[in-house]
């Protein structure tokens, strides 16, 4: 290369190209759909879970009181619910509410499409789409499912999602005064939920089904997984 | 199980707000895929083989087919919370799994296949009868009927035995045969699918085949009940003989079944605690239906050996009245097993009025669309020639 030759090599060149050409692309993009690009790429690092420590609930019913109030849930059905267990003479109280499983079996037989999971791992209900078959509440074997006698449509926890992407917890995680729901990111190593799934002797509901829940329990009595 | 009768205490599982989800009118629903599925069968069966004796029963079984097709999807109509949004089963499927939708919705998928059904069983039956309205139109007095019987004939000849028409008849048989078969099987496929005690263990894994037969022993029902309104007693002997015939085989080949399944689960799987909620509920009621289809199969060796209508008749009312109590325990007891596992729940099945006016309007809507094709189509021409 002579000493009046422009000192570029051919690499040099090649990245000023592509960068420019990614410049353009970018530039075209509309500001809506760079926000959902970003906002796949983070959701798709997020796994949204829940831990209970059955040793801390002493069966005080905040929970479900929050999450009626906050979901505007009728009277006599639950998206949380706590069971009252007896072993060893000793009161056990087991909360319980949907699993949102990375196996959904509520989402196979729904006819429309309106039961989905989210790319979070959510479980969730499209109102819109649900004709109130049934098939989903009928698939749960857990029981979390319920047809809302308002809206008839089927009904589910829905882990707040109006919330938790506001930054915001769970109103039943928010409202346990014990702290025996911790809720968070497992894909995040550094959250609490992680760091607590890896650590502690942990077992879920019904595992023989093959569904794989992500509320992790601690502490879970036989009697209450069956 | 109530709040209140739970041993274990204060518990607030949803499945007490509403036990039952799927409301008894599910079991008329089940009646009717059985009888357009088993006359699909049937109809389908006679038109490739030509049998003498079941050429006599075509018409009938085409026309039952039909009128049955066209009502089936009425029935979950009437258990949807929101009937209004039913169309969306056609126009958002869940057919295609995707990451969001993973897996294939059965009922989505068989509800797309009744088109397929439908269109078969109407299908079939203008090109096989066409010879026949084409007569019909000849013979028609008023210049209206004569019109409309025209363009039913397809533009057949009168009388003819081997045109194009029959022959596209024949060659629609197969699939419409196929479709028929896995029609029958649906409502077990679905209980496999959506009730998790049975997608376990897959407690009864011969469910599809018993419905399958279900489905022949149900046609023979309807097409004996038919023939004796139409025909009184003057059904001939080879007509009785071969649904006698199918009516024998059928029971015996669902006793064979329903009697394993019976010794399979009580031999293979009692002792484990799941499948015991199961065995407990079911046990004693098979039984029932085992007796039924016993006393079903003696009736139909008796009217083999006399040639009595009323054998066959007793013996296929005693086997509906055993596939009828088969239904109430798979679709309405089955919903009754606690999904949380805290045991049984308390039926909570209100009989209301509108509960069996919803029963009662899909048989009177059958009856209604059978009477208007049945005054078109002549359903006793091949009966009373051949």
């Amino acid at each position: 290369m002579s000493r009046n030759s422009p000192d570029y090599s051919r690499r040099e060149i090649l990245k000023v190209m592509s960068i420019t050409s990614l410049g353009a692309v970018l530039y075209t993009i509309s500001p809506t759909e760079a926000y959902l690009i970003k906002d796949v790429k983070s959701s798709q690092v997020k796994r949204w879970a829940m831990y209970i420590d059955v040793s801390k609930c002493y069966g005080c019913y905040a929970c479900m009181v929050a999450c009626a109030a906050e979901n505007n849930i009728p009277v006599g059905v639950f998206r949380t619910w706590i069971e009252r267990h007896v072993q060893n003479s000793r009161n056990i109280f087991v909360p319980k509410q949907c699993n949102h499983c990375d196996n959904p079996p509520c989402v196979k037989p729904c006819p429309t499409g309106a039961t989905y999971k989210n790319s979070d791992g959510l479980v969730l209900v499209n109102a819109d789409k649900c004709i109130g078959c049934g098939a989903c509440v009928l698939a749960c074997p857990y029981g979390a499912r319920f047809m809302n006698p308002i809206t008839g449509v089927a009904d589910k926890c829905t882990f707040c999602n109006h919330r938790i992407y506001q930054g915001k917890l769970p109103a039943c995680v928010e409202a346990c005064p014990t702290g025996a729901r911790i809720f968070g990111d497992l894909n995040d190593p550094n959250s609490q939920i992680r760091k607590l799934v890896d650590s502690e002797i942990i077992s879920v509901l019904k595992q023989e089904y093959g569904t794989k829940p992500q509320i992790y329990y601690r502490d879970l009595p036989g009697v209450a997984n069956r | 199980m109530s709040y209140s009768t739970y041993p274990g205490g204060y518990v607030y599982p949803n499945e007490y707000a509403e036990p039952i989800i799927w409301l008894p009118v599910l079991i008329v629903y089940t009646i009717f895929i059985s009888i357009a599925s088993g006359s699909a069968i049937l109809s389908s069966y006679a038109i490739i083989t030509m049998r003498k004796s079941l050429i006599k029963i075509i018409p009938l079984t085409l026309i039952l087919a039909v009128s049955s097709s066209l009502i089936i999807l009425l029935g979950p109509l009437a258990d949807l919370r929101h009937p209004e949004k039913a169309y969306l089963i056609f126009t958002s499927s869940h057919i295609v799994p995707s990451s969001t939708t993973p897996g294939i919705a059965l009922i989505a998928l068989m509800a797309n296949l009744w088109i397929f059904l439908a269109v078969f069983a109407i299908l079939v039956m203008l090109l096989f009868l066409a010879p026949d309205i084409a007569e019909k139109a000849v013979n028609a007095r008023s210049r209206f009927s004569k019109l409309i019987y025209k363009i039913l004939s397809l533009g057949a000849k009168p009388g003819e035995t081997k045109g194009i028409h029959l022959l596209l008849a024949k060659i629609l048989s197969y699939p419409y045969m196929a479709i028929g078969i896995i029609w029958s099987t649906y409502y077990a496929g679905l209980l496999f699918t959506a009730v998790p005690i049975m997608y376990l263990y897959n407690l009864l894994p011969l469910l599809p085949v018993s419905f399958l037969i279900e489905s022949l022993i149900i046609t023979i029902f309807i097409l004996l009940l038919a023939l004796f309104v139409i025909y009184k007693r003057n059904i001939p002997n080879d007509v009785l003989m071969i649904l006698t015939k199918i009516f024998f085989g059928s029971v015996a080949f669902y006793i064979i079944i329903i009697s394993f399944e019976f010794f399979r689960l009580y031999y293979e799987f009692s002792g484990q605690p799941v499948v015991d909620v199961i065995i407990n509920r079911f046990g004693a009621i098979n039984l029932y239906v085992l007796l039924l289809m016993i006393l079903a199969l003696i009736m139909g060796i008796v009217s083999s050996f006399i040639r009595s209508i009323y054998s066959l008749a007793l013996g296929s009312i005693l086997s509906l009245i055993g596939i009828l109590i088969n239904r109430w325990s798979l679709i309405i007891d089955l919903q009754t097993i606690s999904r949380t596992g805290l045991g049984y729940l308390e039926a909570g099945i209100i009989f209301e009025w509108r509960l069996i006016g919803n029963m009662i309007a899909l048989p009177l809507f059958f009856v209604a669309i059978f009477t208007v094709i049945s005054m078109i189509y002549p359903i006793g021409k091949k009966y009373q020639e051949v």
